[in-house]
């Protein structure tokens, strides 16, 4: 049931906002959307809390994908399977610890998206909040759907709300960003759809039991034992791929994602930065490694690994020539997801907790520095490096804030980022694969943490320290202040969180760590499968 | 001797006495709609009682009939009824066409209502028209003889020329007319040629009849092209296609389309394109499935098979021009006639899967009936979410043009604002007329999708079909969000008029009636109307 309120809250509140009387000041609105997504943090922290406890229930046996908290709910019945079953697409809604630990960073993240916004966002502001608990509510819907229909649904439905948020109160370019972002991403999961569904067709081919193909776990433990040969494997691979590589997004798919943040408002820029552009990881995560192991492990593994390290690489360089703060963190979102990816990817146990690891702590940290550009921008109206100088000395706190979450960005030791990144390249490091030698791929990742540290510490130099540097302004009467508590309750939960994730990693790795290994047994299963047969042919 | 011809007649083929009357109840209310109307100018009455009220009740009484004849019919375990001696057919799938296309008229005539489109003068030619066009799609829903087939199609066409030029004032809407008038003729004539071809080589043009004369007019003969008879069989049935394309307005038979649409009132294209291309694609399952038949030769399945695969290539070219046609459009009502082309193509792909599974799978295989019953199926489901979000748009545009006396898409700037409802309305029903989930649309084109992908195992080339077909969503977007880029992201330029459409006026109220339906794949609503098409789709194939 705490699923089914943590969806419907924010979109009850939504409609709530959109029904409210448009002569209403915008300060009701506000505290109506702050109330809600505090709300939706609560009930989420219960939902996890719940999740916490059924985990110690002991199961006879795990499977691959095992949500716990289930709803079902037959949604429609399409065609039949070839044993004459109904084909039955499910309302199906569950949370496993990966699920949980994405849904807890989404109300977290959507908190500190209504407090920056608070005074950025004068026009209109029922509206803006409405889309914004819209969009709340299809992201909390993607980690929750174990449906492999309902997720597509899900997953599409993000757009819609981002649409808006970025082509109406978005920045001067705001029409073209919103338009290229929305058509970018839509192309690439049209074709992820058909690859999901001739995924599943196939399966049911060879598995004509199975009535509900399109449920998650229900297909990866059929596919588990009738696995699918690895050509196809690989083709349906490249095919879901598409739309989650645009997602991410990984090099050479990433040209809309500078654009679209840069014209977001600091809120969608959050939320884009960090949830939306998990859904692109989390969809490789669910849907191609546990389903498809062998593909990944043929062609995934060599493809992603090369695209994540172009992409760290490329991304970082970008980052560095970039005189626009926002810009040089969308850049650095780029090199981010590429360990995220790069770790992902290497298809072991360390890898893939670095990714999901990465997953989680690029949303706190990139979420709370894109909070930060959106302060000082409402300040000085200016992201330019080449405009500002020696910020810490007037605005101590902002200044604070500043190197602390970049430390976290870059990958101090005792923050969160090197927790990741240090499991993502480890994991990277073992792969003695004969597709591609994981050494050489995790010496060159690494080198983007050099790279990463380089831009973000250039920025604080330029723009924190060194002699003070302010951009003219005329019009802008009123002083210059330091963060005020909204902007403090609006960032310190952020970085705290980083902080607590960097001293005790263990929690986050504690909660995801089982669903993890039942990825890791598709794989052997699927290996164990095909030995089976090929045993039973030479027989 | 003259009773015993009426009693023959009018009683349907269980044998009840007039049975056939009962049947056509429905028709025969909205066609004594349209004489009291007529009846009332004549008297004066329509200076107190406007007419759209006889209209409107007229029509909810056919729609009851309709209602109340469907559940008695859902409850009875006859398969098919034959009526007027063969002439007309009753089953599920006809009930639930009239039910859909009686609802329909009840929210045209609302809209109309609404929108003013008739003046008082005007209403009670307009409404004839209106209703007299339904009836005829009604005849088309039910006809079971090729006769029938032309009768209902040419009354359908003739009023909707008329409504097509209705806008008397309008150079662009005679010119309109005219075009439809030219067109239309000339494919009425091929079609009928096509026609006559076919009953004078078979020796029978009733739709039961055509599979038994096919088996024996070739038994032990050859059935391939080299035959003359063959020959000449197919080109009837080619110049009977010719006749369905110009109604569907499938490429190269769209001409008229992009013209009518923007030169007649948004309220008649809306009719045009939702009711005159479900009527036609009831029509087309029912004549598919009297030609291609289990029964069918090995050759002629062959051929079949062949029709099937180029129907499903010109499904594909016509979806695809008919999108890459509307994204330079500028006119709404002309960026809706390309749409409605482009979606004559996907409902397309479902016939041609239908013909590809009926002419390829091994009759008699398991599941056979089933397979082609889901292409009717998801044909249906797609016809009944079009209903919504086709007719949706086009009453969109309607009330937009009542507030802002414009239909060109740049006038739409800024109106997410100042008229949110009708907004709002306009982009669930553009969404849901891409396939975006979790809309209707979404759940329409997978259904027919499926089918398509399922006809893929008896000939790749569908699989190529499905492939463009899934290709032609992402052209369709571009222009569809144009709209919503207009609507939400531009401002409304000083000068322009400010306009109010509260969410709780008539407008309001209509608009939210008819996209919330779209919605409605959330819940469980899916399953209901999926469940209701499924056993009108299944009562094609039962007597079979």
């Amino acid at each position: 049931m705490a699923i089914v309120i943590t969806i419907l809250l924010p979109l009850a509140a939504a409609a709530f906002l959109l029904l409210m009387d448009s002569r209403a000041p915008a300060s009701r609105a506000r505290w109506w959307a702050l109330v809600a997504t505090m709300l939706t943090c609560a009930v989420s922290l219960g939902l996890a809390s719940q999740f916490v406890s059924t985990v110690n229930s002991v199961l006879p046996k795990r499977g691959i994908i095992e949500p716990r908290l289930e709803v079902h709910h037959t949604w429609m019945t399409v065609g039949e399977t070839p044993a004459g079953e109904p084909i039955h697409l499910e309302i199906y809604l569950g949370v496993d610890g990966i699920s949980t630990a994405m849904i807890l960073l989404t109300t977290l993240l959507c908190i500190s998206a209504v407090l920056v916004s608070w005074t950025a966002v004068q026009e209109r502001a029922a509206e803006f909040y409405a889309a914004l608990l819209v969009l709340e509510a299809g992201l909390i819907g993607v980690f929750c759907a174990f449906d492999i229909l309902l997720f597509y649904v899900f997953f599409e439905f993000t757009l819609i709300p981002l649409f808006f948020l970025v082509g109406i109160w978005g920045g001067p370019l705001r029409r073209y960003a919103a338009g290229k972002f929305f058509i970018y991403t839509l192309a690439g999961s049209l074709i992820t759809l058909l690859g999901l569904i001739s995924m599943v067709g196939m399966t049911m081919q060879a598995v004509p039991t199975l009535t509900t193909p399109f449920s998650m776990p229900a297909l990866a433990d059929a596919l588990a034992t009738h696995p699918l040969p690895a050509e196809v494997q690989g083709s349906l691979f490249l095919a879901i791929a598409a739309g989650f590589l645009v997602k991410v997004p990984l090099f050479p798919f990433h040209t809309w994602l500078p654009l679209a943040h840069v014209e977001a408002p600091t809120a969608g820029s959050v939320l884009l930065a960090g949830v939306l552009l998990k859904l692109g990881s989390y969809g490789f995560l669910r849907l191609c490694l546990p389903m498809l192991p062998a593909g990944c492990a043929a062609v995934g593994m060599p493809l992603i690994a090369v695209l994540s390290v172009i992409g760290i690489i490329y991304g970082s360089l970008c980052a560095l020539a970039q005189n626009d703060i926002k810009k040089l963190v969308a850049y650095s979102s780029v090199a981010h997801l590429g360990f995220c990816m790069l770790g992902m990817f290497a298809l072991n146990i360390e890898g893939i907790t670095g990714g999901v690891l990465q997953m989680i702590n690029h949303g706190l940290s990139t979420g709370a520095l894109f909070c930060l550009v959106g302060m000082f921008y409402e300040r000085y109206h200016t992201r330019m490096l080449s405009d500002l100088g020696g910020l810490a000395t007037k605005l101590p706190r902002l200044g604070v804030m500043m190197v602390f979450i970049a430390f976290a960005s870059i990958g101090l030791p005792g923050l969160n980022g090197f927790v990741g990144e240090v499991l993502a390249l480890a994991g990277m490091f073992k792969v003695q694969s004969p597709y591609l030698n994981g050494m050489t791929y995790a010496a060159l990742g690494a080198m983007g943490v050099v790279l990463g540290a380089w831009y973000l510490l250039g920025v604080l130099q330029k723009a924190f320290f060194g002699p003070l540097q302010e951009p003219v302004h005329d019009d802008h009467a009123e002083p210059i202040l330091d963060l005020n508590a909204r902007e403090m309750l609006a960032i310190t939960p952020l970085a705290l969180m980083c902080l607590y994730l960097g001293l005790f990693p263990q929690t986050l790795i504690d909660l995801i760590q089982p669903d993890i290994n039942g990825v890791l047994q598709a794989s052997a299963a699927q290996a164990q499968a095909v030995a089976e047969q090929v045993a039973a042919l030479s027989r | 001797m003259f009773s015993t011809l009426l009693n023959q007649i009018l009683s349907d083929s269980t044998g009840q006495p007039f049975g056939s009357l009962q049947l056509f109840g429905p028709e025969l209310t909205l066609s004594a709609g349209i004489v009291l109307m007529l009846l009332a100018r004549l008297c004066g009455i329509d200076r107190r009682l406007p007419t759209h009220w006889i209209a409107l009740w007229m029509t909810f009484i056919a729609f009851s009939l309709g209602v109340f004849q469907f559940v008695e019919f859902s409850r009875s375990d006859l398969g098919t009824v034959e009526y007027f001696s063969g002439l007309m057919v009753f089953d599920r799938f006809s009930a639930l066409f009239r039910l859909g296309l009686l609802l329909f008229l009840i929210f045209t005539i609302t809209l109309t209502v609404i929108s003013g489109i008739p003046d008082r003068d005007d209403a009670p030619d307009f409404y004839s028209l209106l209703m007299g066009a339904s009836v005829g799609m009604l005849l088309m829903g039910g006809a079971n003889h090729l006769l029938m087939l032309f009768l209902g199609v040419e009354m359908s066409s003739v009023p909707s020329y008329a409504m097509v030029g209705f806008l008397k004032g309008r150079k662009a809407s005679s010119e309109a007319a005219l075009k439809f008038v030219v067109y239309g003729a000339g494919a009425a004539g091929v079609m009928l040629y096509g026609i006559s071809l076919i009953a004078g080589l078979l020796g029978t043009a009733e739709f039961p009849q055509i599979a038994i004369q096919l088996q024996t007019l070739f038994a032990g003969e050859s059935a391939a092209l080299s035959n003359p008879a063959i020959r000449l069989l197919m080109l009837g049935i080619l110049m009977l296609l010719v006749g369905f394309a110009f109604k569907l307005s499938v490429v190269p038979f769209h001409f008229w389309t992009p013209d009518v649409f923007q030169g007649a009132s948004a309220e008649v294209g809306g009719f045009l394109s939702v009711a005159s291309k479900s009527a036609a694609f009831v029509l087309l399952v029912r004549t598919v499935l009297a030609f291609v038949t289990p029964a069918s030769s090995a050759d002629l399945g062959q051929i079949y098979l062949t029709l099937g695969l180029g129907i499903g290539v010109i499904a594909a070219i016509t979806a695809t021009f008919g999108n890459l046609a509307a994204y330079s459009q500028t006119n709404m009502k002309r960026l809706l006639a390309y749409s409605t082309i482009a979606h004559s193509g996907y409902m397309l792909m479902a016939i041609a899967a239908l013909i590809v599974l009926r002419a390829g799978l091994e009759p008699g295989s398991t599941g056979y009936d089933d397979r082609c019953a889901r292409a009717v199926e998801g044909l249906l489901y797609y016809l009944a979410v079009y209903f919504f979000m086709n007719l949706g748009a086009f009453a969109i545009t309607a009330l937009i043009r009542n507030e802002t006396f414009s239909e060109e898409i740049e006038d739409y700037a800024g109106l997410g604002f100042q008229a949110p409802i009708l907004a709002i309305g306009m982009g669930m029903c553009l969404f849901s007329l891409v396939g975006l989930p979790p809309l209707g649309g979404f759940v329409g084109k997978l259904f027919i999708f499926a089918a398509v992908y399922d006809s893929g195992f008896v000939h790749p080339l569908m699989w190529g079909i499905l492939a463009i077909g899934g290709l032609n969503t992402v052209f369709s977007l571009f222009y569809y969000i144009r709209v919503m880029k207009t609507m939400y992201l531009q401002e409304r330029p000083a000068t322009a008029r400010a306009l109010r459409v509260p969410a709780w006026s008539y407008s309001g109220a209509f608009v939210l009636i008819l996209t919330l339906p779209l919605l409605l794949p959330l819940g469980t609503a899916v399953q209901l109307v999926s469940g209701v098409a499924k056993r009108a789709a299944m009562s094609l194939f039962a007597g079979l």
